[in-house]
C-alpha cells in the first residue's frame, strides 16, 4: 500500500468517525425528542436520521475527498473502493455503536431503561437499517460526484428526501428493495460512466 | 525514471490530441508552451490521471501510469484548481502532503514560506488568489515527487514573487533533482530556466528539444527586399513584413547557404520563437 492510499484511508476514517459521532449524538437527541411520544414517532424520526445524516455527510465528504483523491493522483479505483467501504463502516458502526448503547441503557437505572427499549427495538429492522444507511450514503456520494451544477445537486437532494420522506411513514421490505435497486443502478452507472468522460466533465468543473 | 507518452489521443467534442508522443527525461526542467486552449492542463491532467485519454498511454519507468497508485505516487501536479480543503491552514496543508507522500521538505518549505511572506497559520480561504497560488506551488516546490507538473504556477503573482518564484525553484531543483514540467505563457521570463521546451499546436508537438536548439530553429532574416525574398524563396517562412525597400522574414530551420554582406541574420529569444512558430503554422495551413 503506497503513502497515498493510506493517508487516504486515515483521512476517510477521521470524517467518518466525526459523522459517526455526529450521527450517534443526533439520534440521542430525537430519542430524548420523541422518547415521551410513541414508538411509532421515535422510529419514524430514527428512520429519517438513517437517512438525512449519512446522505448529508457523504454528499460533503465526498466531494472533499474526490478533490484530495486527484489532487494527490490517487487511482479512481482506490477511491471507488474507499468509498463503498466507509459506507459500509459507518452503516454498520453506526448501527452497533447505537444497538450497543441501547443494550446498556436497557439495563442501568429505570429513567434511562425506555431510551435503552427504544433503541434495542430498532434493532428489529437491522437489516433495513443498515441499508438504510448504506443507500444514503450512496446516494450521497452518487449526488456529490455527479453533480455539475449546484441546482442539479439541490435538486436531486430534494427529490431524494421528498422520496425517503413520504416512504418512511410505511416503509416495508418493498419500498426497500426499490430504493436498494435504484441507489445500487445509480452507484452502478457511476462505476461504468466513470472511464468515460463524466469525470473529465466533473473535473472541468471543479 | 522517464515518463513516456505513446500514441495518446483525446477528444472532447473536437480531438484536442491526435497520435501525441513525448518523452520527458529525469531531472530536467522543462517548459511546455501553447497558445490558449491547446491543450496543455488536459496533457497534464490526463498524465497525472485526473481525466482518461481515449486512447494511448502513459508509462513511467515501463510501468502504465493509469490507475495505478505506485506510479502515480511519483507525479505530482499543481494545477488551478483548488482541490485542497479550503478551510485547511498552510501549514496543515504541507502535513497533509508530507502524510500522502511519506516525506516532506519542511527546511526547504519555510525558507520559501519566509521568502515569499506567507503566513502559514493561515486558512487557504483566507489567502488572496497570490498567495494561495505561493501555497499550493510551494507544496509542489516540497513534495518529494520524481516528476513535478506545474500549471500556470505564476497565475496572480507579482512581478517580485515571480522572481522569487524562478528561484525558489532553481534552488528546490538544485536541493534536490526532478523533473519539473512548466505550463505557462509568461516565456520570455520563464525562458531563463528552462533546459528543455515542448511546443504544442492544434493537437501535436510542433518542436521541442533543448531550449537553444529550438530558438536556434527560427532566425530572423533582414535586409533590401530582393536580396532577403532570393534568400528566402526555398526556405519555410514563418512570417514576413515589409518597410518600404525593406523586408524582415522569419525563417524555420534556415538551410546554410551563402548569405548576402546586406543580409543581416539574428538568433531569436524562445517567446518569439514561439509566437513565430505557432503562428506561422497557421499560416502554412492557410
Amino acid at each position: 500500500m503506497t503513502n497515498s492510499q493510506k493517508a487516504f484511508i486515515k483521512y476517510q476514517l477521521k470524517y467518518l468517525a466525526a459523522y459517526e459521532f455526529g450521527i450517534i449524538c443526533l439520534f440521542f437527541l430525537f430519542a430524548f425528542i420523541f422518547g415521551n411520544y410513541s414508538l411509532a414517532d421515535f422510529n419514524s424520526s430514527f428512520n429519517n436520521l438513517l437517512f438525512f445524516a449519512p446522505f448529508v455527510t457523504f454528499h460533503w465528504l465526498d466531494q472533499e475527498s474526490f478533490k484530495l483523491s486527484l489532487q494527490y493522483s490517487l487511482s479512481r479505483k482506490f477511491y471507488i473502493m474507499m468509498i463503498l467501504l466507509s459506507a459500509i463502516i459507518s452503516a454498520v458502526v453506526v448501527y452497533g455503536i447505537i444497538l450497543i448503547i441501547g443494550i446498556i441503557l436497557q439495563n442501568l437505572h429505570a429513567g434511562v431503561q425506555t431510551l435503552g427499549h427504544f433503541m434495542v427495538l430498532t434493532s428489529h429492522h437491522w437489516l433495513r437499517n443498515i441499508l438504510e444507511i448504506l443507500l444514503a450514503s450512496l446516494a450521497g456520494n452518487f449526488t456529490s460526484i455527479y453533480h455539475r451544477r449546484h441546482y442539479l445537486t439541490v435538486l436531486l437532494f430534494v427529490i431524494l428526501i421528498s422520496f425517503f420522506v413520504v416512504l418512511n411513514e410505511n416503509l416495508n421490505n418493498f419500498t426497500t428493495i426499490i430504493l436498494l435497486g435504484s441507489t445500487l443502478l445509480a452507484f452502478l452507472l457511476v462505476i461504468i460512466c466513470n472511464r468515460k468522460r463524466v469525470i473529465d466533465q466533473l473535473v472541468k468543473y471543479k | 525514471m522517464s515518463l513516456q507518452i505513446k500514441h495518446l489521443n483525446k477528444k472532447y467534442k473536437k480531438p484536442v490530441f491526435t497520435d501525441l508522443n513525448l518523452e520527458l527525461v529525469p531531472q530536467t526542467i522543462y517548459g511546455l508552451l501553447g497558445r490558449n486552449g491547446v491543450g496543455k492542463s488536459t496533457l497534464l491532467n490526463i498524465i497525472s490521471n485526473r481525466i482518461f485519454a481515449n486512447s494511448g498511454e502513459v508509462l513511467l519507468d515501463g510501468q502504465i501510469v493509469k490507475n495505478n497508485d505506485l506510479a502515480l505516487s511519483q507525479i505530482f501536479l499543481m494545477s488551478e484548481d483548488n482541490l485542497y480543503p479550503q478551510s485547511t491552514k498552510v501549514k496543515d496543508l504541507w502535513k497533509m502532503s508530507a502524510s500522502f507522500y511519506g516525506q516532506f521538505d519542511w527546511d526547504l518549505a519555510q525558507d520559501f514560506a519566509q521568502q515569499f511572506d506567507l503566513d502559514t497559520s493561515k486558512k487557504l480561504r483566507s489567502l488572496s488568489t497570490g498567495y494561495r497560488t505561493i501555497a499550493k506551488m510551494l507544496t509542489a516546490l516540497c513534495v518529494p515527487c520524481e516528476y513535478i507538473f506545474l500549471d500556470e504556477p505564476i497565475l496572480g503573482l507579482d512581478a517580485a514573487n515571480r522572481e522569487t518564484f524562478y528561484q525558489a525553484l532553481l534552488k528546490a531543483y538544485a536541493h534536490q533533482p526532478r523533473t519539473f514540467v512548466i505550463a505557462t505563457h509568461i516565456i520570455e521570463e520563464i525562458e531563463q530556466i528552462l533546459e528543455k521546451a515542448i511546443i504544442l499546436n492544434h493537437g501535436r508537438i510542433i518542436s521541442q528539444g533543448d531550449v537553444e536548439e529550438i530558438t536556434a530553429s527560427v532566425k530572423l532574416v533582414q535586409g533590401p527586399k530582393a536580396a532577403v525574398t532570393a534568400l528566402v524563396s526555398d526556405q519555410q517562412i514563418l512570417e514576413s513584413k515589409e518597410f518600404g525597400n525593406m523586408m524582415t522574414v522569419y525563417v524555420h530551420n534556415l538551410t546554410a547557404k551563402k548569405i548576402p554582406s546586406e543580409i543581416e541574420i539574428k538568433n531569436v529569444d524562445l517567446q518569439t520563437c514561439f509566437i513565430r512558430l505557432t503562428k506561422g503554422e497557421e499560416v502554412n495551413e492557410s
